[in-house]
């Protein structure tokens, strides 16, 4: 993982290199003819160019030599078919994916890439892998023709609508690579880029550890729960659909009368559920043998609450709606955080950056409460209203030097998230 | 080798004056004049788009249009250069005039579908410029989704380079008509100039590939009219379907594009050589392998597509297969050099830069072929260079060469050779400064159709533009000493190089009905220099 192992032309990976050893095979070749063709072009020009006053010397009449065109048709032919079967061999290599490989998807759209690692990660316009990892990229795209192309790993495919490419990658030397999209897809073709980090193994561990723990904070409380649930091994002794197995269900547990093998009575609350899962032992369900461990230490406080949200959802007692329940703000108060999500996942970010640098659209850097120039000239503070409308009709006012090509988001935000991404780009001083 | 000397006062261009004697002329000289005329003009249009491309370059952000004109832009320059300029300015425009007078016959076959195809040309032309009310911006290759979603004028280019493609089918099949039928008496297939080999080779490409493109964009228009979904996933279409169909047409047509430019250089170099070319029949006939093979080649614009495998390799096999008939003609050019008494006069200087840099655009190909670098180097600045090594340093200087070749004979005078050669230095220098240069920056990974880039790509990007700015003036010398010339050029002999073609045993200008009597051939064209032996 030396940063020199792939030679001097800036591979990143095995395969890389190997991309360059046909190139330097196809160099040769490409310089042995340019030198024979180009050599006698030029000599011939010069050594037999007309003399003053020699109009009418004499020419021999030479109109073919069968050996000579034999061996023109015969070597080139060798070379180029060699270097078809070279370019070939190595091409299978390249489009046949190492067993095993990471699978992590890739989605393009105009004019950003979202890709979703196994475990439901997911980032826009950055993809780590940790070195030395294969991994295999399956691309679909949401609306025209884009691709992937990362110089340094020699590695390009187009990303299609209504289908399925892939490209497996095994990066091998640490460092930040920059993916290009290199199918033209209209104005923001050529801000169309994301990083590729390709990191020290230990580092990205820590990276998707920090990523997992961020997820589940965003996350319904009750989808934790529900993930919780299915990690911790609960399932192996409780159904949620009501079948008994060696411990009660959950389904219709929480808010119901519980008999407990000592013959008394309680309801299955929240406080009945801590304790069933940190002390399992104090209250047996009738009918049921105390089997269960305890998971004191294993499960933390908000793990339990976010269980405890769960088994409401599947409690015919309560009527909890499920995507009420978030953790990072109470229902419908609108966040930054929420501004970040939705300014990541409804694209926002394909034109707008939020450090500054120009793209298909203005950057949101500084944008909230700065004064606006519009394409007709006039000016503009951007104020909540402004950008509420920007958002909601972005052809009333565009600004200047930039096209009018933002689609409307009405119907495809509703008021929370609006307000969140206001909020968001009131956040980016 | 008669040397006739200009006593004729009747040419084709004094014989009858006015708009209306030109415009409705009959006279294949008067309509390869009028295409010239029409396409040298979208030529400087294409190019000066091309250098505000460049000049946007300078700097890795918008720092003169936005990314929307840029986009829009570069498209124009494509669809100019391609569908206006060099698909058909050889064979409309130069070999309207000289093909008729290199086989010794008095007109093409059809004089009246020859004029219909110049003004289906030119209303193509008016559509194309009506559609500059909002330009395009789905680059020359219109590739869908993005060209059936795109609010531009998309519709009427569409409309345009159908026009224009029915202008070409017409006049390829004029040309093969006049080829078959129109020989002067004693010229068998053998005795043919090989630039009417190359003609008769572009003009079959021109009528079967040019109706599937027709096809093509009539699907794209009743997908964008109509709602069809031919080619759009969410009614069951495929995206790739319109790449097949699209370069099902447009590879062959870079042999549309380079053949008659071929042609011209192996008519350039026996008579500037004063030797026989050399291998006569391997050029003849690898001018139709080309034609033929052109037409199983299309699939390696589509590596990277998302196609099989297995198409993938077979197309990259076949691909290389067209290497060797191409390699054959430089060979022979070159060898025909051997031991001549070689006049480097602006016509020849033209034919070897051609050489020269055609050897360069076809050893470029190689890497674009074979499979495992090509994934590298599609749709970067690798490609950009290699396309404008193959067609504006081979077919463009093969124009080049054939213009200053038969300037005298079109229009009576001679050139300035001391101007040609001065804009033939600019010229030689601007193009590699610009073009070598993007070799480099693609294998570095620069993404071509992009209005905006990495800083680190600055430096290379202001060589190209520089070297813009050089091939520009050479450029525009050229045309100056073409200007000049018309009106202050020397009186040109009959036959001011010393050719054997039958163009050269007529006056020059030529006579309306182009030859006193109908020229009796008794030998191959190229039968210069000292037979050993008597047959030839």
């Amino acid at each position: 993982m030396t940063p020199d192992t792939y030679g001097p032309l800036g591979a990143a990976s095995k395969i890389a290199s190997e991309v360059d050893s046909v190139y330097l095979f196809i160099t040769g070749i490409a310089l042995f003819f340019f030198i024979v063709t180009q050599g006698a072009l030029i000599y011939f020009a010069f050594r037999y160019r007309r003399k003053k006053g020699a109009e009418d010397v004499e020419t021999p009449y030479i109109t073919s030599n069968s050996v000579l065109e034999g061996v023109w048709v015969a070597i080139p032919t060798i070379l180029v078919m060699s270097i078809f079967i070279y370019g070939y061999i190595v091409w299978e290599d390249m489009r046949t994916p190492l067993p095993g490989a990471e699978e992590i998807h890739v989605t393009a759209r105009q004019w950003l890439f979202k890709f979703t690692y196994p475990d439901g990660r997911e980032t826009v316009n950055e993809l780590r892998i940790p070195a030395g990892q294969a991994v295999k990229l399956t691309m679909t795209s949401e609306d025209v023709i884009h691709a992937f192309f990362v110089p340094e790993l020699r590695e390009k495919m187009d990303i299609l609508p209504g289908r399925y490419t892939y490209l497996w990658l095994k990066p091998e030397r640490i460092g930040t690579y920059t993916i290009y999209c290199t199918q033209y897809c209209g104005v923001g073709h050529s801000q169309m880029q994301a990083t590729l980090y390709v990191m020290e193994p230990h580092e990205y561990q820590e990276w998707a550890a920090k990523q997992v723990e961020e997820a589940e904070k965003s996350m319904p409380l009750a989808q934790r729960g529900k993930n919780l649930v299915e990690q911790s091994g609960c399932l192996a002794c409780h159904s949620t659909d009501g079948t008994i197995k060696v411990g009660p269900s959950f389904k219709d547990l929480f808010g119901s009368s519980v008999k407990l093998s000592d013959g008394s009575t309680v309801t299955a609350d929240a406080d009945y559920i801590r304790e069933s899962i940190l002390d399992p032992g104090a209250k047996i369900v009738s009918g049921f043998k105390n089997l269960m461990p305890t998971f004191k230490g294993i499960l933390k406080d908000d793990d339990i609450t976010a269980i405890i949200a769960y088994m409401q959802t599947l409690s015919a007692r309560v009527g909890v709606p499920p995507a009420a329940a978030t953790a990072a703000g109470p229902a419908g108060q609108p966040t930054i955080e929420k501004g970040k999500a939705v300014f990541e996942g409804k694209g926002c970010i394909g034109c707008h950056s939020t450090d500054g640098t120009i793209k298909v659209g203005p950057t949101f850097k500084g944008l909230y409460g700065s004064t606006v120039t519009l394409s007709d000239g006039k000016t503009v503070k951007a104020d909540d209203a402004y950008i509420n409308e920007s958002i909601l009709e972005p052809n009333e006012q565009v600004v200047k030097g930039y096209s009018p090509v933002m689609p409307s988001y009405k119907g495809t935000v509703n008021e929370e998230e609006l307000q969140s991404v206001i909020l968001y780009i009131k956040s980016l001083k | 080798m008669s040397r006739q000397q200009p006593s004729i006062e009747k040419n084709y261009l004094n014989e009858t004056h006015g708009f209306w004697s030109w415009a409705y002329t009959l006279d294949h000289k008067r309509i390869g004049v009028m295409y010239l005329l029409t396409i040298l003009f979208f030529f400087l249009v294409g190019g000066v788009l091309g250098l505000l491309v460049r000049l946007e370059l300078l700097e890795p952000t918008n720092w003169l249009v936005s990314n929307q004109t840029y986009n829009e832009m570069f498209t124009l320059h494509g669809v100019i250069m391609i569908f206006i300029f060099v698909i058909p300015v050889i064979p409309s425009a130069l070999g309207n005039f000289v093909i008729p007078l290199l086989i010794g016959a008095r007109d093409v076959a059809f004089p009246r579908l020859n004029i219909a195809s110049y003004w289906i040309f030119v209303s193509g032309v008016i559509v194309l410029m009506v559609s500059m009310v909002h330009p395009i911006d789905t680059g020359w290759t219109f590739y869908t989704p993005y060209s059936a979603k795109t609010a531009t004028s998309v519709t009427i280019v569409a409309l345009g380079i159908f026009l224009v493609g029915m202008s070409s089918i017409l006049t390829g099949l004029n040309f093969i008509v006049t080829i078959h039928k129109l020989r002067a008496p004693g010229m068998s297939w053998h005795r043919l100039p090989l630039f009417i080999w190359g003609i008769y080779a572009t003009s079959i490409i021109n009528v079967l590939a040019t109706p599937v493109v027709g096809v093509t964009f009539l699907m794209l228009l009743s997908e964008r009219l109509l709602g069809f979904g031919f080619f759009d996933p969410s009614k069951g279409g495929d995206p790739l379907l319109f790449q097949h169909f699209f370069w099902f047409y447009s590879h062959p047509v870079v042999y549309v594009m380079i053949l008659p430019a071929m042609g011209i250089i192996s008519e350039i170099i026996p008579v500037f050589t004063r030797k026989p070319i050399f291998g006569y029949k391997a050029i003849a006939y690898s001018s139709l392998a080309i034609a033929g093979a052109g037409f199983l080649v299309w699939g390696h614009h589509m590596f990277v597509a998302g196609m099989s495998s297995i198409a993938t390799i077979i197309f990259s096999f076949l691909t290389f297969s067209v290497a060797i008939p191409t390699g054959v003609k430089v060979f022979n050019w070159i060898a025909t050099m051997y031991r001549g008494s070689i006049n480097l006069d602006s016509p020849m200087i033209y034919a070897l830069t051609f050489i020269f840099l055609f050897i360069i655009g076809g050893l470029t190909g190689p890497f674009l072929g074979s499979l495992a670098t090509d994934v590298h180097l599609h749709e970067t600045y690798f490609l950009v260079a290699h396309f404008h090594y193959t067609i504006m340093g081979g077919t463009v200087m093969g124009l080049f060469a054939g213009l200053h070749y038969w300037f005298p004979k079109i229009t009576g005078r001679m050139l300035d050779e001391k101007t040609a050669k001065r804009a033939w230095a600019f010229i030689l220098v601007g193009f590699n400064v610009t073009f070598f240069n993007m070799f480099i920056l693609g294998f570095r990974g620069m993404p071509r159709r992009y209005a905006t880039y990495p800083e680190k790509f600055q430096s290379q990007h202001i060589i190209s533009t520089v070297g813009s700015w050089i091939l520009a003036a050479g450029i525009l010398i050229m045309f100056y000493n073409f200007i000049r010339c018309i009106y202050k050029g020397e009186k040109a002999p009959a036959n001011p190089w010393r050719g054997l073609t039958l163009e050269w045993t007529t006056p020059s200008p030529p006579p309306t009905e182009n030859f006193k009597e109908i020229p009796v051939v008794t030998d191959w064209p190229y039968s210069y220099g000292k037979r050993k032996d008597a047959d030839g």
